[in-house]
């Protein structure tokens, strides 16, 4: 009986104690490649960024219109954004952003920043209006130069799921306008699957 | 031994703190009972305070935030109640993605056997997932970000999918009853999947659709709101509106002919939407009954079974029109969200009742266990543990309102004034094709109203 009694203790004291475990969390920090394949979850993430950002770069840049349109002149570009479609709330001001930083280091386009237009009108009324600053130092407005291209456009999903498993569907457009004519000199889409099946045990 | 196992099963309980102390006393309606009222007493920092706040591992965690996060949105505090929402939604998210065989739910059902249905995690229902959404994207339209609040329409309409897939059996044994010479198929589905599917929450997607320029989507989801709720006469005019606009001619004649004709409206209007939340929603009530049963030698045994249910009656409030520069409109209900909350509670039904069974055999085992044990205390220790810690599972979101009624009206573009009665004007500006959405909460004593041009 006692052998028994202090068998079912230790079998208390082990259950209890890997119940406990399970609760229990190890913080570990540690720095990753910024580039490296991430595949935390489904969802919209850098890899798919990355992707996104590097594909449409690189056929815009290897388009030959776009070739015979930056062989003399740099063309001014402003980025007006990504619209998001789809069922995540995506940053897609970060993709613009990745977009427009490898065409400028391209070096075979300028920009305009439309995000910022608030700030630099409230610098040069500043400059201008306030006692502050030397008059002859002030930058004069109406010297900013317009842009001759727009950039813009989509990024959808499709989300599926059942009990096994969840397939999303991104489909990203992007599309370069001439502003004076209206016509769109350039567009590409790239695409990415994803799915993930369940695990069929877990805690 | 089985004294050890009671220690080990006790210790089991608080170690991962699955419940709290009061949890396994009281259940979720008497606990929430005073945030209702601080509510209804339009004391929404009272209720704030009141609210208990339950810790990552407790099982009653995604409800708990729930209610936080309608507080927050009910004390107009936007951006606070979107990340509480988020968080409930990503919380969600995770448990869809889970293992399929989970050793914790396993470990939450046999814990259950021992206590009462409360330690079993708390999983949002779907009409209470869409709610979420609906209230996320109402949340994003107050801060003028459209795009945002349609990225919670399409969450939305995922939730409904999921629910209309789970109950496409109950949907076909409809269709076949109607096949069998019940006279209109499209009615009867209607009101079967009036049952699980927020008409509201369809609409609310058609609207910011067709304030996004996007007006085939909106047609599609007004349409399927109508599908679910086919008598509300704005939603008929709605749909009519929208399947001209659009030249869908064979559905404008269909419905012209179910529905009636479409009201003409000068080119120079925009559509006055208002949607009114009204009342708080029922409180699950226990249904406690205590078997005293007497053994062949005359010992007493106390056995308790403790079922939810609802016992009030549907939402009857006065606040029934609205007065729009001087012309008096029905306020016409989309949801009733009362009745999505009794058809949730009667399919959970066959689970609970089993575990009820398998709960009454459990306990009797350790009443008996405990009485061979440790004598009569030991019995009368046991009895007592029984029927107290036998709660009927009375969760649910219990801070939602009744219903969500709407009313919709053409306006010339321009300065207009809306009247409530009982609460005052409110001044909103139309303009030309545009839409305008005011957006009221009434809760007994508490009000409030939000107008955004859309």
């Amino acid at each position: 009986m006692k052998l028994l009694s202090v068998k079912s203790a230790a079998a208390v004291a082990m259950t209890s104690a890997l119940l406990l475990s399970g609760c229990a969390n190890k913080a570990v920090v540690s720095y990753g490649d910024a580039q490296a394949v991430e595949t935390t979850d489904i969802n919209f993430g850098s890899t798919d960024l990355q992707k996104v950002a590097s594909q449409m770069t690189d056929s815009l840049l290897a388009s030959p219109v776009v070739g015979t349109m930056t062989a003399n002149t740099r063309p001014i570009v402003f980025v007006e954004r990504i619209k998001n479609k789809t069922s995540e709330h995506i940053d897609t001001e970060s993709i613009t952003d990745s977009i427009s930083t490898q065409l400028l280091r391209s070096g075979k386009f300028r920009f305009v920043d439309m995000t910022r237009v608030e700030a630099v009108r409230e610098q040069l009324n500043f400059q201008n209006v306030d006692p502050l600053v030397n008059p002859n130092t002030a930058i004069a407005f109406g010297q900013q130069v317009g842009a001759q291209y727009m950039l813009y456009g989509n990024l959808s999903s499709i989300v599926k799921s059942n009990a096994d498993k969840a397939d999303v569907y991104y489909k990203f457009t992007m599309r370069l306008m001439d502003l004076k004519s209206g016509l769109v000199e350039w567009a590409d889409e790239t695409e990415i699957r994803k799915t993930r099946e369940k695990s069929t045990f877990g805690w | 031994m089985h004294r050890r196992l009671f220690i080990g099963a006790a210790l089991l309980l608080s170690g991962c703190s699955t419940i709290g102390i009061t949890d396994l006393f009281q259940d979720y309606a008497t606990q929430l009972r005073p945030v209702r009222q601080a509510v209804s007493q339009n004391n929404i920092a009272s209720a704030q305070q009141l609210l208990p706040s339950n810790s990552r591992g407790h099982s009653n965690y995604l409800l708990n935030q729930l209610e936080t996060a309608r507080l927050e949105f009910l004390a107009k505090q936007n951006s606070q109640a979107n990340e509480t929402f988020e968080a409930v939604y990503q919380n969600m998210e995770k448990k869809r993605q889970a293992a399929k065989v989970q050793l914790s739910a396993g470990l939450e059902q046999t814990n259950s056997l021992l206590t009462n249905d409360s330690v079993i995690g708390y999983e949002p229902a779907a009409y209470e997932m869409t709610m979420l959404h609906s209230y996320k994207a109402l949340s994003y339209v107050f801060d003028k970000q459209l795009e945002s609040a349609l990225v919670e329409v399409r969450r939305a309409n995922k939730v409904q999918e999921d629910a209309l897939k789970d109950n496409q059996a109950v949907l076909d044994e409809q269709a076949e009853k109607a096949a069998e010479g019940y006279p209109d198929i499209a009615e009867l589905i209607g009101n079967v999947k009036n049952g699980f599917q927020n008409a509201f929450t369809f609409y609310l997607s058609g609207l910011l659709y067709e304030a996004d320029k996007q007006f085939d989507d909106a047609y599609i989801d007004y349409k399927k709101a109508l599908e679910i709720n086919s008598e509300n006469s704005y939603l008929q005019q709605t749909v009519l509106r929208l399947a001209k606009k659009q030249g869908f001619d064979q559905d404008f004649e269909e419905f012209s002919k179910r529905f009636g004709k479409l009201k003409q409206t000068q080119a120079n209007t925009g559509q006055v939407i208002v949607i009114a939340e009204q009342g708080l929603i029922p409180a699950r009530q226990e249904f406690h009954l205590r078997l005293p049963i007497y053994t062949s030698r005359g010992d007493a045994r106390f056995y308790s079974i403790a079922m939810p249910v609802y016992r009030d009656a549907p939402y009857a409030g006065s606040d029934k029109t609205v007065t729009f520069d001087g012309e008096n409109l029905p306020l016409t209900p989309i949801v009733r969200l009362e009745a999505l909350a009794a058809k949730t509670l009667k399919d959970q039904s066959a689970g609970r009742i089993t575990r009820q069974v398998m709960r009454l055999v459990a306990k009797e085992k350790m009443r008996a266990e405990l009485a061979r044990s440790g004598g009569d205390v030991g019995n009368i220790l046991a009895n007592i543990y029984n029927i107290a810690s036998e709660q009927a599972d009375t969760r649910s979101w219990s801070t939602l309102p009744s219903q969500l009624s709407i009313a919709q009206h053409a306006m010339p573009a321009g300065q207009h004034a809306l009247t409530v009665p009982g609460h005052g004007e409110i001044d909103f500006t139309v303009s030309k094709q545009g839409l305008t959405l005011i957006f009221l909460t009434s809760i007994n004593n508490y009000y409030d109203t939000h107008v955004v041009q859309l």
